[in-house]
């Protein structure tokens, strides 16, 4: 048995893609069936694996995806980023605002929310590379600053974007087609899958073929020998911000394109889950390690624990303590098993 | 190293009550309204809580941690004390220990992580947070809290922390009577952090953890307790919340921890550890809580509350680290 679990996780296929991921990809499966035997057993024989419900978990798994790939290359250079998830709010309602009130075309308000992030991105990063401030407690300003940016431009009201029939509702087929079917059902085609896949084979071009990216990498895991051999390391750990504040920005035209409505104020509870994400694909809490398709792989395991919460009919309160305890279990597991390496 | 006048202590906090005295002038010259003596009253009623949780992340700082559970815990220990009372009919004291008694139980679980298990202080207190928040409101049922208000029995605690006294022509003077409690903590954690064995050790372990292990002390156990005596003053800050506001909200908070943390590290101690003071802190939080109630008054809303927070944060740290930077 343990024997052959070691010679399954020796062959070709699965180095490939890393044992890390294989055994991801096994605790996402099992995860369903469970999902699917809870939520018949706790409400009222509500089914999990239903196409609904799929359609449901990769819209959540969009918008978090793209702020998951974006903290990888920050994680990946041993930084952290607390602001993703309000600089991610504070794109959609400037821009939102924007569209609604000074009759902004749609495609310049969509190529604001990237803009912003980048800003965002940009001020961070200079705080912490050049600056050489703490980036945790750099970034927790920063969402401060973000949430209060968004509010007064809003002058703390909700920001709707358009409906897909509305003028400039076209943005929604960025990530999702709903195509009707001649029995009147609607087949929703997942676009935003399509775009997430495609940033992150660029995302994972970049991290590993790039110097750009093998710098971020090197920053992780020794940042003093790659200063030693004359690499400006304080650019290239900016840059990782800087990625990271535009994907953020990014995401936000998918957040609004299956949410519809932003708060002002909000946005802080998609960091704990973004981070779970890219730390359970395998990107390492301590720098130096960092993996794309863990961390799209992460994201999606994300979409469906929420989805599964909701449909075992609880409140989302419970996704927000049970997301804490994996992200603490997920962080020990990393700790632990570099520990155990040395 | 030798201290020139500039960069002593003493001088510093002279300079951070200057600018206290300014920011207050300000205020006063700007806003009528704010010139009245119950404003100075609602000063103190906001300052409580954050005193209290920033006395507590003084000691996990000062360590060279941090702690990210305390505005969301605050608000989650409080609720659950709510509920107790309303919900399961305890009397007011065994509900008002067993919110502090949570308080102290969370921070020993932050400091079992952090100092046991190597789980670094934001992430592990990131996740107490997020699980605070989660619980608060799972409890209640997402419903706000209240605790006894002065028209009902057991108002006595609210009159510890605001006494209102009326006058013979039916005037309604209140008393900031927590000042008092506020600044006996004060002298108490101070002594406590720069003449006992637990505060001489949390500053080494600050310092040099390593050269402490090596001295043979068990640091873990000291790591813990400096978490747990910051959860317990997040108990404190609680009580101290639910004392001197009417509502409690399922889901606030998130941002409390941030304005300590910013007093504190205003106050002077380091963010990579191994300094730092009480009475700093005390001018830290005296700053924060004169902009947060003095804003409004100018026309600045709660918006622009984050904004200036979010600056006086940064602000705070990079000041920190030039500090850092010439001492080294």
């Amino acid at each position: 048995m343990k024997n052959g679990l070691k010679r399954f996780l020796n062959c070709k296929p699965v180095r490939a893609i890393g044992p890390n991921r294989v055994v991801l990809l096994c605790v996402m499966i099992f995860l369903c069936l469970l999902f699917q035997l809870f939520s018949a057993l706790l409400n009222r024989g509500n089914a999990f694996l239903t196409y609904e419900r799929a359609v449901s978990a990769v819209n959540y798994g969009y918008f978090i995806g793209f702020m998951a790939l974006g903290a990888t290359f920050v994680i990946a250079t041993g930084g952290i980023d607390f602001s993703i998830g309000p600089v991610m709010f504070t794109a959609a309602l400037i821009s939102g605002y924007c569209f609604q009130r000074y009759n902004l075309p749609m495609g310049a308000a969509l190529l604001l929310c990237p803009l912003i992030g980048m800003i965002f991105g940009c001020v961070g990063g200079f705080l912490v590379s050049y600056l050489r401030l703490p980036s945790f407690i750099t970034s927790l300003g920063l969402m401060q600053i973000a949430k209060g940016i968004g509010s007064l431009f809003t002058k703390t009201q909700n920001v709707s974007w358009p409906a897909e029939t509305d003028p400039g509702g076209w943005f929604r087929k960025l990530s999702n087609i709903r195509i009707p079917l001649e029995n009147g059902r609607v087949f929703n085609l997942p676009t935003g899958l399509l775009i997430l896949i495609a940033v992150a084979v660029l995302c994972a071009v970049i991290l590993n073929t790039t110097r750009a990216g093998r710098y971020m990498v090197g920053i992780g895991s020794n940042r003093e020998a790659v200063r030693l051999s004359g690499v400006d390391t304080r650019r290239w750990e900016m840059l990782a911000y800087v990625i990271c504040g535009t994907l953020a920005g990014f995401a936000a035209i998918f957040y609004v394109g299956c949410y519809t409505t932003v708060i002002p104020g909000r946005g802080d509870t998609f960091n704990n889950e973004v981070i779970a994400a890219c730390v359970m694909g395998g990107t390492s809490m301590s720098g130096g390690v960092a993996s794309i398709l863990g961390t799209l792989i992460g994201s999606l395991m994300i979409a469906i624990m929420q989805e599964g919460i909701l449909s075992m009919g609880l409140s989302i309160s419970f996704q927000y303590a049970l997301t804490a305890l994996i992200l603490i279990a997920v962080v020990f597991a990393d700790i632990a098993g570099r520990r155990r390496k040395n | 190293m030798k201290k020139t006048l500039i960069r002593s202590d003493a001088f510093q906090r002279l300079l951070l009550a200057l600018v206290i005295l300014a920011v207050y002038g300000f205020f006063y010259a700007l806003s009528p309204a704010f010139r009245r003596y119950t404003t100075m009253a609602y000063i103190c009623n906001n300052l409580y809580y954050i005193l209290l949780i920033a006395i507590g992340v003084t000691f996990p700082l000062i360590t060279g941690g941090t702690d990210l559970s305390m505005g969301t815990g605050l608000i989650c220990y409080s609720l659950i004390g709510s509920w107790l009372m309303r919900i399961c009919g305890w009397p007011l004291w065994t509900a008002m220990a067993a919110t502090i008694l949570m308080g102290v139980m969370i921070g020993t679980v932050n400091g079992f992580g952090i100092a046991r298990l190597d789980i670094p202080p934001f992430i592990m207190t990131l996740g107490t947070m997020m699980f605070c928040r989660g619980m608060g409101s799972i409890l209640t049922g997402g419903l706000s809290g209240t605790w006894p208000n002065y028209l009902e029995p057991g108002a006595g605690f609210r009159k510890a922390f605001r006494l209102i006294l009326t006058t013979e022509n039916g005037q309604r003077i209140p008393i900031p009577l927590g000042m008092v409690w506020m600044i006996l903590i004060l002298i108490l954690m101070s002594f406590v952090l720069h003449h006992t064995r637990f505060g001489r050790y949390v500053i080494s372990i600050g310092s040099n953890r390593e050269a402490l292990k090596l001295s043979g002390v068990n640091v873990v156990k000291w790591h813990i307790l400096a978490y747990a005596v910051c959860g317990l003053f997040t108990g404190l800050a609680a009580v101290a919340y639910a004392g001197t506001f009417s509502n409690i909200t399922p889901g606030e908070g998130a941002g409390f921890e941030l304005n300590a943390i910013g007093a504190v590290i205003i106050g002077g101690t380091a963010m990579s550890g191994g300094s730092g003071s009480v009475f700093g802190t005390f001018l830290g939080v005296l700053l924060i809580s004169v902009l947060q109630v003095g804003l409004p008054f100018i026309g600045l809303n709660a918006d622009w509350q984050l904004l200036i927070t979010g600056c006086i944060l940064l602000g705070a740290v990079a000041l920190d680290q030039i500090r850092g930077r010439k001492g080294a």
